[in-house]
């Protein structure tokens, strides 16, 4: 998660789960800046341990190089890029967390490898003109919903080195659909009835709210489909916003309820290339997947196929706010269940004013 | 945990590539330069012609220092091959493979470096790339499609989502909550109908629902956010717009004071209350309200509050809480900076759901609201409290303080200061009474809790021990959100004072 880091004008989301933790049910006043967060990323063994192998694995490729961490957060790449044999690692991050960073190197005895910095990588003065290598931990749900990618790019774009690497350097999406019926009565079909009131009305606002939640292997009915692959060595900003045919074969007869979209990391510079899935079939990472209610249920029989568009814009009131449509058709010869749609979602940092009121 | 977790699983991509490559990696012996056409193979010859078990080497070197520990034992074993070493005296030790030279391939583009991972102690189930997604996926398909269940662990995730609905969904799931309302609505029906009632604050509306069914004769929900739209539509959705009018705005507006009309309210219905009772001020609006629009004899629902407080003694419960394990060993660097700086620090409150069996001492009402007569300037308070320990405990960690609501009609004046909210209804009492306590049903609003200061966990304390202090609530000046919190504490020979924002 890009929380806390560079870049990140707004912080860590109220109240997003410590799942697996003994006190996942606990909330904090001042979300931001307060260490649950970076816990809950460093207990995220499948991300750190990735980047962790990354580097490590890589001591040939950060021997003597100079490293820029963008949105160090609590500097644990940074180290790990010193332990492999960094010559100099500049940390950035606009969160204060930076403060606890520098404790951190400092017990660590990395102070003099590990330059830390507070702001935005726009306006901070970095110590050397290029650097060697970018490490970033930039990715949000759905891979961009408040991710940082934007900013690591500005930092390719102003200090990467010629032949400079970037760890990691690719990004992909993938979409599958699943069969979730319950939980959509539960989520969806909640509001047709609460205490005995009508609140449809609500019905239609969650339709349009894409879930983040653990997607069980066991709901999967289709294969996973490849939606986009960003090379950060190439990719521009505009590129965020895109427009994707997909085509998901459907793997067992059954009905399809939502699709999801999760994503792959790739280390590709590696020696050993490492790559970290968040997809539905491996261990769970806080990303999790992210669920797309579609109006309508398609009943799939094995073989067919759904296809359709992706398409998804950075809301132009805040760039990291993601709106996404998907379009929907269920490619059948029986005309009984042909079946197409779309469907508008927002992907949006929910303002301090709704949070309050649904607190009355 | 083994180390292969990351470079494992992803979802398509290089399997097809993988595929279309035909296989003719060999793999040189550890000590000869013989080829092996696969890792087994080549390890069966090292111990047979070499004397020398490369698997318990691996499994030895992979408990202790995971993958990374076993490439070094690799190249460790070709550098002392090179250099001519016994391979049968070799013992192999963390110790001797500290030095990070061990890191850099002994052999250039060594296959084996790659396969180790596969010998590691404790191979955990990763699925790996495309086939593992199908196999894992085939693996758990249920017979029967229609048992899938697809709840279960979400349910108590899906509540912490960060979306608009979700927070009010919450809300309304609340059930300790909205069924308290309800079942005061319903079950005091005869004190509703035909009565004029205000719902402060009123959201979706749930709250002037109730009351509409329960024979309001008219209901003014009011709201100053952008919700009232929603709530508007939904009470048309249910055919009571002819009784419950929305109303955007501040309870102090002209416009609403010109509709309601002053001390023309028969009831105030509010769900008013925040963490530790008192965060967010939302109370300052209801009183507000009450002595605009409320009738000499109206009714506040709910009507009374007290807020309680017992200590916490439990050592693992506030090292797992403060993240204290964890920082101290993050992936091999030394984080202890951040401590405590779990979601329970020594900064501010935080909020949790305190185990029962961490609370050391009975619970102590140490203020009562009578929200008929209460004033916004006695929401600033510093009240008594005192509490006896019910077991010897190694010291005192932090405190829990929540809150118990009660819905009474008309006139009631309980004695409410040995009040337990969990045991009002069964003493046969009137009204219906809500806790929010370490020892009833979760709530959103959990428990809030003070750490103390490391320097005031040292001294144990015995059974029966009584500990008195005081608790002062104070309104920030400039935030009239936030709030203030100190609880101090005295015994024999101890004393002491926490001092914690909450917000």
């Amino acid at each position: 998660m890009a929380n806390n880091a560079a870049g990140s004008s707004q912080p860590a989301k109220a109240g997003d789960p410590l799942a697996q933790m003994a006190h996942s049910e606990a909330h904090y006043f001042n979300s931001y800046n307060h260490h649950g967060i970076h816990e809950e990323m460093l207990k995220d063994e499948v991300r750190t341990k990735s980047y962790r192998d990354a580097i490590y694995q890589n001591g040939h490729l950060f021997k003597d190089k100079v490293v820029l961490d963008v949105g160090c957060g609590t500097s644990i790449l940074s180290m790990f890029a010193v332990r492999a044999g960094a010559k100099h690692v500049i940390g950035v991050d606009m969160s204060t967390i930076i403060d606890k960073a520098k404790e951190i190197v400092e017990r660590n005895g990395m102070s003099d490898k590990i330059t830390l910095l507070q702001g935005k990588m726009e306006e901070v003065v970095l110590p050397f003109d290029k650097v060697d290598i970018i490490i970033s931990e930039w990715m949000g749900y759905f891979l961009l919903y408040e991710s940082m990618m934007d900013t690591v790019l500005y930092a390719r774009d102003k200090y990467l080195a010629k032949d400079g690497l970037i760890f990691p350097d690719k990004a992909t999406i993938f979409m599958a659909g699943i069969e979730d019926g319950d939980y959509k009565e539960e989520k969806i079909g909640f509001w047709d009835n609460v205490w005995g009131f009508d609140y449809t009305p609500l019905k239609e606002t969650a339709m349009t709210e894409p879930l983040v939640d653990t997607v069980d292997i066991k709901a999967v009915v289709t294969d996973p489909a490849h939606i986009i692959t960003f090379d950060l060595y190439t990719v521009q900003v505009k590129d965020l916003a895109f427009s994707q045919e997909y085509s998901i074969n459907v793997r067992r007869s059954d009905f399809v309820h939502a699709l999801i979209a999760w994503f792959d990391i790739e280390f590709s510079a590696c020696h050993k290339p490492i790559r970290f899935s968040t997809g539905p079939h491996t261990k769970y990472t806080h990303w999790k997947q992210t669920v797309f209610y579609l109006k309508d249920v398609l009943t799939c029989e094995e073989g067919e196929t759904i296809t359709g568009t992706l398409v998804n814009k950075p809301s132009e009131k805040n760039h990291r706010d993601l709106d996404i449509s998907i379009s929907y058709k269920l490619n059948t010869e029986d005309m009984h269940r042909q079946a197409s749609g779309s469907g508008v979602y927002r992907m949006y940092v929910l303002n301090d004013a709704y949070f309050q009121v649904s607190c009355i | 945990m083994s180390d292969t977790d990351s470079d494992t699983a992803s979802s398509v991509g290089s399997l097809i590539e993988d595929a279309s490559e035909p296989d003719t990696t060999t793999f040189k012996c550890l000590f000869c330069d013989k080829p092996w056409g696969n890792v087994p193979e080549m390890f069966t010859h090292c111990e047979s012609e070499h004397k020398f078990n490369v698997k318990a080497a691996i499994q030895e070197i992979g408990s202790k220092l995971e993958e990374i520990g076993v490439i070094k034992l690799v190249n460790y074993l070709r550098l002392e091959a090179q250099k001519g070493t016994d391979p049968s005296a070799l013992t192999v030790t963390p110790e001797n493979l500290a030095d990070d030279k061990y890191l850099v391939p002994t052999l250039e583009d060594d296959p084996l470096l790659f396969e180790l991972g596969d010998f590691m102690p404790d191979s955990n189930e990763q699925v790996r790339d495309y086939e593992e997604y199908e196999a894992v996926l085939s693996k758990n398909l249920p017979e029967d499609v229609s048992k899938i269940d697809v709840s279960g662990e979400r349910d108590e995730r899906y509540f912490d989502s960060y979306k608009g609905n979700g927070i009010h969904r919450e809300m309304i799931e609340d059930r300790v909550r909205t069924e308290s309302y309800r079942d005061f609505i319903e079950k005091y029906a005869h004190l509703i109908k035909d009565k004029v009632v205000l719902d402060v604050g009123c959201g979706t509306s749930i709250l002037s629902l109730f009351c509409a069914r329960a024979g309001a004769k008219k209901v003014f929900a009011i709201d100053n956010s952008d919700i009232a739209l929603r709530a508007r539509e939904i009470v048309k959705k249910n055919g009571y717009d002819n009784v419950v009018e929305v109303i955007q705005g501040r309870i102090e507006d002209f416009h609403l004071q010109q509709k309601i009309g002053k001390g023309n309210v028969d009831i105030i219905v509010s769900e008013w209350m925040g963490y530790g009772l008192l965060f967010e001020g939302m109370l300052d609006s209801v009183l507000k309200a009450r002595d605009i629009y409320l009738k000499p004899d109206g009714l506040m629902v709910p009507s009374h509050c007290t807020l309680r407080v017992a200590p916490i003694s439990d050592k693992t419960w506030i090292s797992e809480s403060t993240g204290e394990n964890f920082w101290k060993d993050v992936y091999g660097f030394d984080f202890s900076t951040m401590i405590p700086g779990g979601l329970l620090n020594d900064r501010e409150i935080g909020v949790f759901d305190v185990p029962p069996k961490s609370i050391s001492g009975s619970a102590s009402t140490f203020y009562e609201l009578d929200l008929a007569r209460i004033t916004v300037p006695e929401l600033d308070f510093t009240a008594p409290y005192s509490t006896t320990l019910d077991r010897d405990v190694e010291s005192l960690d932090a405190f829990a303080i929540w809150f118990d609501t009660f819905f009474l009609p008309h006139g009631s004046k309980p004695d409410l200061s040995q009040a337990d909210a969990l045991k009002w209804s069964a003493n046969g009492a009137e009204g219906v009474a809500m806790a929010t306590g370490p020892f009833g049903t979760a709530t959103h609003w959990h428990q809030a809790v003070l750490l103390l200061d490391d320097k005031d966990r040292k001294t144990s304390l015995k059974q029966g021990t009584t500990l008195k202090g005081q608790i002062t609530y104070k309104k920030r000046r400039r935030d009239v959100r936030g709030i203030d919190v100190d609880v101090s504490w005295a015994a024999e020979g101890v004393e002491g004072k926490v001092s914690r924002p909450m917000g």
